[in-house]
């Protein structure tokens, strides 16, 4: 028996951040009528592993930024829970969650509106100290800051404002500041969808660099998949405020099950210069409104496979498929 | 193949309090008919500059504005500004510009904005404009209601597909395309791509497509001139650049594209852009590059042909 409980407790250690079925809705309240909803996040489970990092992939308005921010507890779920290191937090007040603001930290998509364009790159990066009452070394933690993202020599960035310096390096202070605290649970919203191309890989690269040294778990949210495989271990796709699909990244991009996990991997090109001469095919319409979903699957009106009966009426279920791998379709069997 | 647009030798410069910013500096470029040419590169580089330079939309602050600008046979740079706005802009030349879409105006019905080039410019009936903005947005895959929309009903697809309308609606010859899918989604990115491919083919027009994705550039490119620190460094078909590229800068952009089929180590290219106002010495690529020799850094190398229209600049190459 004791071994039945050692394997259960070593499940929910290694476990950082686990999230059950979480529900954020918004409500949008009418004169004289009931109000009605954005179900932002409709339900949703999923849990970080320590170390790990997890992509949550989907169009804008699928939600993924709302669930990033939930799971910070910037906006308050409306339903499920969320627990971090065995602790459930969901409702905890925010007087009591001081230690989870040190714990956890997000770095924005946007590194030219997310900096302070008033502060010097020392006193951005000094804020977060303040006000965390942190009294002793700020100067030798800054310093430290920005080595680890390699700013160096630091004393040539220290001194200068936002505006002096390029996008890449923008993000990279961004990321200095998510790190000072030492976090061990960081949502990276977007972090390199705002940058060149050519800058992207290595603020990836950084970023996993800085996972092993420090054990940080990621979130990372993105709607581009071809970053996802060079930067996580496992993927959940999102569509209109539910996960669709999630694996290892290996498997969800070289096989995906979903029909919506393909038609987001068909519309990405690689570079080729055949491309040129086929039209890419894409599936009809845009996605829906969270205010007004579509009854059963959520995706049936744009997918090529549904039956028009059962897809309709029916929500499909995320089940397990094979070894980690969770789908919500009534047809992955039949349709692959 | 009879060239469409010939640019040759094109200079802008600006003015600025730190110096003269060498934005486009000698930039030479064929755009065929029916074909596009790609313009890619890192952000700063010259690109959106080169455009403005073919469109004349300069801001004040210009230096030098000089070269030769050659569509079908007459010299356009020689026209004087009255002329060149009656007959070449929008008519023959027409822009689409990055994130016009959040340009259009909120309190005009969609078909009003798409009509008014057409009454400025074509000296059309608004009646007539109208309905011809309509059989526009059908063009672009739109239902035609929606020229009684105002643009905050749109999604960022359909503007975007709004935007295109109102480029083409002159029937230009060279459409130049600034960015034209940056901040939508990858599936109403493919749905663009393809609306563009559609057109290209009936219409057969001719793009200049900027960008700096050379993933995406792949999806309409016939031809690629790749720009660094204002300048071209390599010119030649989709097929030389992506499988046989030259310069060493284009092989690291190449290499720092994530691709999704295919497993590749992904690559990055150290340092940063260059200042365009005090450049390095000699090639502007050199701080950066992995194969730099001591020519390198005392001659910039010519932009040379090495086979038929196909050009690099770099000392690795001899013409």
């Amino acid at each position: 028996m004791w071994r039945a409980f050692y394997i259960r407790g070593d499940l929910l250690m290694s476990n950082l951040i686990e999230v059950q079925d979480l529900k954020v809705w918004f409500p949008i309240k009418r004169f004289l009528k009931k109000p009605i909803f954005v179900k932002a996040v409709n339900g949703v489970n999923f849990h970080l592993r320590k170390g790990e990092t997890l992509s949550i992939v989907g169009e804008s308005g699928s939600g993924k930024t709302t669930l990033g921010k939930t799971c910070l507890k910037l906006i308050e779920p409306t339903s499920g829970r969320i627990i971090y290191d065995g602790r459930d937090i969901t409702h905890v007040p925010n007087k009591e969650l001081t230690w989870y603001r040190r714990e956890s930290q997000i770095i924005y998509q946007d590194p030219f509106s997310s900096l302070n364009p008033l502060f010097t790159i020392y006193r951005i990066l000094e804020e977060p100290l303040i006000i965390n009452d942190v009294k002793n070394e700020r100067e030798e933690q800054v310093y430290k800051a920005l080595q680890d993202v390699k700013l160096t020599p630091v004393e040539e960035f220290i001194n200068k404002y936002p505006h002096m310096l390029s996008g890449g390096q923008r993000q990279r202070v961004s990321i200095a500041r998510a790190l000072i605290l030492r976090p061990r649970f960081i949502v990276a919203d977007e972090p390199v969808s705002m940058l060149d191309v050519s800058v992207r890989v290595e603020i990836l690269y950084l970023l996993k660099e800085l996972q092993h040294k420090y054990n940080i778990s990621f979130l990372y949210i993105t709607h581009d998949i071809a970053t996802v495989k060079y930067f996580s271990d496992r993927i959940a796709v999102m569509y209109a405020g539910k996960i669709v699909e999630m694996g290892d990244i290996k498997d969800v991009v070289t096989e995906p099950l979903h029909p919506y996990t393909r038609a987001l991997i068909e519309a990405i090109p690689d570079p080729d210069p055949k491309n040129r001469f086929t039209e890419r095919k894409v599936i009809p319409g845009e996605p829906p409104s969270p205010i007004n979903l579509p009854s059963g699957c959520s995706f049936h009106p744009r997918c090529p496979y549904s039956d028009g009966q059962r897809c309709i009426k029916e929500e499909p279920l995320l089940r397990d498929f094979n070894d980690g791998r969770k789908v919500a379709c009534h047809y992955v069997e039949t349709v692959y | 193949m009879e060239s469409l647009l010939e640019v040759k030798d094109l200079r802008l410069y600006y003015r600025t309090v730190r110096g003269t910013v060498k934005a486009v500096d000698s930039v030479s470029f064929h755009v065929y008919k029916g074909e596009t040419l790609a313009l890619v590169g890192e952000s700063g580089c010259g690109k959106t500059s080169t455009a403005t330079a073919i469109m004349r939309i300069l801001p004040r602050n210009v230096d030098t504005y000089a070269g030769e600008v050659i569509l079908n046979g007459t010299n356009i740079m020689r026209m004087d500004n009255e002329r060149f706005r009656k007959e070449i802009a929008w008519k023959k030349i027409s822009m689409v510009f990055q994130g016009a879409m959040n340009a259009l105006n909120p309190v005009i019905k969609i078909g009003f904005q798409v009509a008014e080039p057409l009454i400025i410019h074509a000296k059309m009936y608004k009646d007539d404009a109208l309905s011809k903005a309509r059989e526009l947005l059908e063009l672009v895959g739109l239902p035609s209601f929606i020229a009684d929309r105002y643009p905050h009903e749109l999604s960022g697809g359909m503007k975007q597909r709004v935007v295109i309308a109102m480029a083409l609606a002159l029937n230009p010859s060279v459409v130049i395309l600034d960015e034209p899918t940056s901040a939508l989604d990858v599936i109403t990115q493919a749905n663009i791509m393809n609306l563009l491919k559609k057109l290209k083919k009936e219409e057969s027009l001719s793009y200049i497509l900027i960008t700096h994705d050379l993933a995406l550039s792949s999806e309409l490119a016939d031809r690629i001139a790749v720009m660094y620190g204002g300048k071209l460094v390599e010119y030649g078909t989709a097929e030389q650049i992506y499988l046989d590229a030259k310069h060493p800068y284009s092989q690291k952009l190449l290499s720092s594209i994530p691709t999704l089929r295919t497993d590749k180590k992904l690559e990055f290219i150290p340092g940063s852009p260059p200042d365009l106002v005090s450049p390095p010495s000699g090639c502007c690529f050199h701080p950066r590059c992995p194969y730099v020799m001591p020519i390198c850094k005392e001659k910039e190398p010519t932009f040379q042909r090495i086979e038929e229209d196909r050009y690099v600049a770099c000392f690795l190459y001899k013409g």
